[in-house]
């Protein structure tokens, strides 16, 4: 009887682990879509193009039964959001797949799997004794984690490079104008010079644009003259939950920005605000005549290229097509400090103009979830982020600094490591401070101020009603436990 | 006697053997296909925007019902009656501008005596359909940038260098550019149904009319657009239909700024959509551009068919 038992509890073990064995590897077989952005981007970059397809490659090879479908970076000016959009509402997204952080994260789970837990999860593609061995959320910074997470507490996605910026700049007529950035020593400087350079050159001072309803690289000096005219109130911003004494100065979320707002501490009626909208006007009246025509940032590059601009602020995704194409001798260097003389609160500073915001963030769609292919997806994404995998895409493409623990920057991007040291922006761009909804109001209200259309006292009055009506959306939204009721 | 009327070509008789051939429902079975693709992917889509128009849908969630406000935040909406506005003068110069420039194209045509010369306009001026238009955007947002543009260093070269502009960086210029894009506007499909038309009537008329001494300019106006009026209107409304709906060359050249100065109701649509995800409301929008083009047609129509001695009404 005892043997019968014995004998029965051994088949029905051996039923078990053979269902468990082949549950486990049906989640690792099946068909992936993958969508890497700049990471496979065969027309631009087929060095990294053939990399990346060789560690799908080896991917597959090493779990037999996957199969990996790389999706070919949509080109430059194509709006990725509306292909997204389209393809979430026919449940058709690339299972892995590539989106800016700040819409991502007002998405939220309608669209994208929460990966808190595989966070915190073990990834087995790290080698032993690397941060992210045991806990995969190791191998990434902090404050790129305390960025990244969504308004909900969850992480959408993982972040695994950041891109710099920085102001890359025409010796030949910087020389001829005089100019010198090592004597940059405050923005006031800085915007004389350019002014200068116009004068003695007749090419515009700086390329960068206003573009409304969309991205444009005004948003990072937005982010800056919001940063300079507000910087020393960030203490009594910053929410005591988010906060880390290993950094005392960091960006504010979304919900710091929003409580800030409701509580009228951030208000745009504030005397910080002339000082904002001084340095704004400040700026744009360096850039070419047409900035608010300008349809993307590829435009300037034919601008730049033809020596009809003395500065290009540009990201550092330009790396390569920089090396390949100026045809003049170039520099690089940063935007200076803010000193009291340029604005009150100004810290004597430059801020790091930079982000998780790049082509290696990865996100996993909840139609594959329903697929039955989270594992495979999370297993895939684990392989990708490990830094034997992940470095060689980096330094291959030469655009982003690598965050994964164990990686290095590389030659391209060692340039840019001073600018990494700089402390980041108080501000995010206009899409992510509060939520998207926000962000078009806000570029209309500038464009109305830079072309004379609205006055000082009545861009105050809209970029605060802006404030306030996003802060309370923001509020609805996410019911965070001190909204007003 | 049935073969003698098949013979003879009479349409009244029913037991011709043609008839006997064909089933009645021959006809409707080769139209099948063709209705089942009209209600699946234009009627279907139609009336499916228009139930989701009284919805909250977002696009991937389930839709709630409520009921009107889609419509009363759209006319609250100061962003939303702007393009209105602003389709409305586009639709307006546009439908004049290449109606005019088709005209007047198909006229000098029409008039050449060589039939070689007539084959050689007649192509130049029919190749810009087949250039994609995203391409003819592109090239114009090309030759309106300030610096490199074609029409501001043209400006500068016959010394009208002060004139020069930022084009589209400007809401008092950037609505007027995007009107003259594809520059000298004589479309393609306007040109080729008006000289066409033009071509198919009675030569005698015009030879009587020269006869008599009518000049070049009296003849267009008294006779030749008298007699092309329902091609003149398919072609009017052809132009109003696409000009309300008009949303690629806002997406492709100005987005719809600045300052809104170009935004369409299309383009609005498009962007509260896919942008922002609210597709609920991009329904509300795009039923009534359908319902502001629908009038528009009819209006039209209306106006071709009265006094016309072309139809019978």
């Amino acid at each position: 009887m005892k043997t019968r038992k014995l004998l029965l509890a051994l088949l029905i073990g051996i039923i078990l682990s053979s269902i468990s064995l082949v549950t486990a590897q049906d989640a690792l077989s099946g068909e992936l879509t993958v969508y890497l952005n700049a990471y496979y981007d065969p027309a631009q970059d087929q060095e990294t193009a053939d990399l990346t397809t060789s560690i799908a490659q080896k991917y597959m090879e090493e779990h037999p039964g996957v199969t990996i479908t790389l999706v070919e970076a949509l080109p430059a000016g194509q709006d990725a959001e509306a292909f997204l959009a389209a393809r979430m509402a026919a449940d058709e997204s690339p299972d892995i797949m590539w989106q800016q952080f700040g819409t991502r994260n007002v998405r939220g789970d309608t669209w994208w799997v929460p990966l808190n837990e595989f966070l915190d999860a073990p990834n087995p593609y790290i080698a032993e004794g690397t941060p992210g061995h045991d806990k995969w959320s190791d191998s990434l910074p902090d404050y790129v984690l305390a960025q990244t997470q969504a308004a909900d507490g969850n992480w959408y996605q993982v972040s695994l490079d950041w891109v710099e910026t920085g102001l890359f700049y025409n010796k030949e007529l910087f020389a001829q104008a005089e100019i010198d950035p090592a004597n940059w020593t405050s923005w006031g400087k800085f915007i004389s010079d350019m002014r200068t350079l116009k004068e003695k050159t007749g090419a515009d001072g700086l390329g960068a644009y206003v573009k409304q309803n969309d991205w444009s690289n005004w948003f990072w000096a937005d982010d800056l003259f919001l940063t300079v005219a507000w910087a020393d109130m960030a203490n009594d911003f910053y929410l005591e939950k988010y906060n880390d004494a290993n950094r005392p100065w960091r960006q504010l979320n979304p919900e710091e920005v929003a409580k800030a707002i409701l509580d009228g501490k951030l208000t745009a009626e504030d005397p910080r605000m002339d000082t904002y909208l001084s340095l704004s006007k400040d700026f744009v009246s360096v850039l070419p005549a047409d900035y608010n025509g300008i349809a993307s940032l590829d435009d300037l590059d034919q601008v730049f290229f033809s020596g009809q601009l003395g500065a290009y602020w540009t990201g550092t995704w330009k790396n390569k097509l920089f090396t390949n194409s100026v045809p003049f001798e170039y520099g690089v260097t940063y935007i200076p400090g803010f000193t009291t003389e340029d604005a009150p609160a100004a810290q004597g500073t430059a801020y790091r103009v930079g982000g998780p915001s790049s082509a290696g963030q990865y996100g996993i769609a909840q139609s594959a979830a329903r697929e039955g292919k989270l594992a495979l997806a999370v297993d895939f994404l684990q392989y990708l982020s490990a830094p034997q995998n992940f470095g060689p895409m980096t330094q291959s493409f030469g655009g982003f600094l690598p965050l994964v623990a164990g990686t290095d920057a590389g030659p391209v991007m060692s340039g840019f490591q001073d600018v990494a040291e700089l402390p980041e922006r108080l501000f995010n761009d206009p899409d992510n401070r509060l939520d998207l909804a926000a962000r078009d109001p806000w570029i209309s209200a500038m464009q109305a101020f830079f072309l004379g259309e609205a006055d000082e006292a009545a861009t105050k009055t809209t970029l605060q009603q802006i404030w306030i009506e996003g802060a309370t959306r923001l509020c609805a939204d996410q019911g965070y436990e001190w909204c007003p009721a | 006697m049935a073969t003698n009327s098949t013979l003879t070509g009479s349409v009244s008789d029913a037991s011709r053997p043609r008839s006997r051939l064909v089933p009645v429902y021959m006809p409707y079975v080769f139209l099948l296909p063709a209705i089942v693709l009209l209600l699946l992917f234009r009627y279907y889509p139609a009336f499916s925007a228009v139930f989701h128009s009284f919805t909250d849908w977002d696009g991937t969630r389930q839709a709630n019902f409520v009921g009107l406000d889609q419509y009363q935040a759209l006319l609250k909406d100061a962003i939303f009656i702007k393009s209105v506005v602003n389709i409305l003068i586009y639709t307006a110069a546009r439908t004049i501008l290449t109606t005019v420039m088709a005209l007047i194209g198909a006229e000098l045509v029409y008039n050449l005596r060589s039939y070689v010369s007539q084959g050689i306009w007649r192509i130049i001026f029919t190749i810009p359909l087949v250039i994609p238009s995203t391409v003819v955007f592109l090239v114009w947002r090309q030759i309106y940038n300030s610096r490199l543009g074609l029409l501001n260093q043209f400006l500068s070269a016959i010394g009208l260098g002060d004139q020069a502009q930022p084009w589209l960086g400007q809401p008092n210029t950037a609505l007027a550019a995007l009107i003259m894009v594809g520059f000298p506007l004589v479309s393609g499909l306007g040109f080729l149904v008006l000289l066409s038309a033009l071509q198919n009537m009675p030569t005698e008329v015009n030879d009587a009319a020269l006869i008599d001494g009518c000049t070049r300019l009296r003849r267009i106006f008294a006779i030749d657009l008298p007699s092309i009026r329902g091609p003149l209107a398919l072609i009017i409304i052809l132009g109003i239909n696409a000009g309300l709906q008009e949303f690629t060359p806002m997406l492709v050249v100005t987005n719809g700024g600045p300052i809104n100065a170009t935004q369409s109701p299309g383009l609005y649509l498009y962007q509260q959509a896919f942008t922002l995800g609210k597709f609920g409301y991009s329904t509300a929008i795009g039923t009534v551009l359908m319902l502001m083009t629908l009038v528009f047609s009819v209006f039209i129509l209306r106006a071709r068919y009265k006094r016309a001695h072309d139809v019978e009404v």
